[in-house]
């Protein structure tokens, strides 16, 4: 569902990197999300040609949101034509010292 | 390739063969498959994006663009100039043993419906498929895809066998 679904991205990935070796309470959170995703199925990517705002992009990140792996969460997303056409959560890779280079780290990925 | 049960040339086990056409099923053909359809494209004059290698983007002298999507076997051809977009469809047709569907409608199981004003891109079909594989259908719905302040914790048992 992640094709349609950028509102999902976020807690897909975050519940991919225990899917190696996942946990009753992970498999009940993804139940969770598919729960969220029935309230949603209505929803849909629209396009409109005639919004001539050409490409902007938005980047923000979680600040050491992973305490075993201790890093951060990169999210972007790059909207055309009034909706998105590109988005990505992803972990970073590297340990940040600060939230400064966190910050400068989330909008290299976007780059 | 390994040589397969039950056909190993005596005396000569530890030699492998030499794959001279990649069948449907084996373990090469999808390589094989990349191979030969990133081939044909460099044929037709389209060159591969450096960030989607399943994009794949024609330029006419005149600046008219081609723009190929790609995922396995379904292809999605874009492009303003329709006449432009039909003669490369068409040279695809007839190199390959496959259809035209016309109008795209839906793409790797999304629903693309075309209005006057806009295009709306839709996953409704697919999900319901999966909500019936989980028998998930009359399931109570959730305000957030998941519980706020929830932090998911590494399972520390041993990993389940499958």
């Amino acid at each position: 569902m992640l094709g349609t679904c950028p509102d999902t991205a976020f807690v897909v990935i975050k519940m991919l990197q225990f899917s190696a070796n996942p946990s009753q309470d992970h498999l009940d959170k993804a139940m969770y999300i598919m729960r969220y995703l029935i309230g949603t199925q209505d929803y849909h990517m629209v396009y409109d040609g005639r919004i001539n705002e050409g490409l902007i992009a938005h980047t923000d990140l979680d600040w050491a949101s992973n305490p075993i792996k201790h890093r951060s969460t990169t999210g972007f997303f790059a909207s055309l034509a009034s909706s998105i056409v590109c988005w990505q959560s992803h972990l970073q890779k590297t340990v940040v010292l600060s939230s400064t280079e966190a910050e400068y780290m989330a909008m290299l990925d976007t780059c | 390739m390994k040589q397969p049960e039950g056909f190993t040339a005596r005396g000569q086990g530890s030699k492998v063969m030499c794959l001279l056409c990649a069948l449907y099923g084996l373990k090469q053909a999808t390589l094989q498959w990349w191979r030969e359809l990133k081939a044909f494209m460099k044929t037709m004059g389209f060159h591969q994006a450096s960030s989607d290698a399943r994009v794949f983007i024609y330029k006419h002298p005149d600046r008219r663009l081609v723009i190929t999507l790609v995922y396995v076997d379904d292809g999605l051809f874009l492009g303003a100039d329709k006449a432009l977009v039909d003669s490369k469809k068409c040279a695809c047709l007839e190199h390959w043993e496959c259809h035209d569907t016309g109008d795209v409608t839906d793409f790797l199981g999304m629903k693309i419906n075309k209005t006057a004003s806009h295009i709306t891109i839709d996953q409704k079909a697919y999900l319901k498929t999966v909500l019936e594989r989980f028998d998930m259908h009359n399931a109570k719905i959730t305000p957030t895809p998941i519980p706020s302040g929830y932090v998911p914790q590494e399972n520390k048992g041993a990993v389940n066998p499958v």
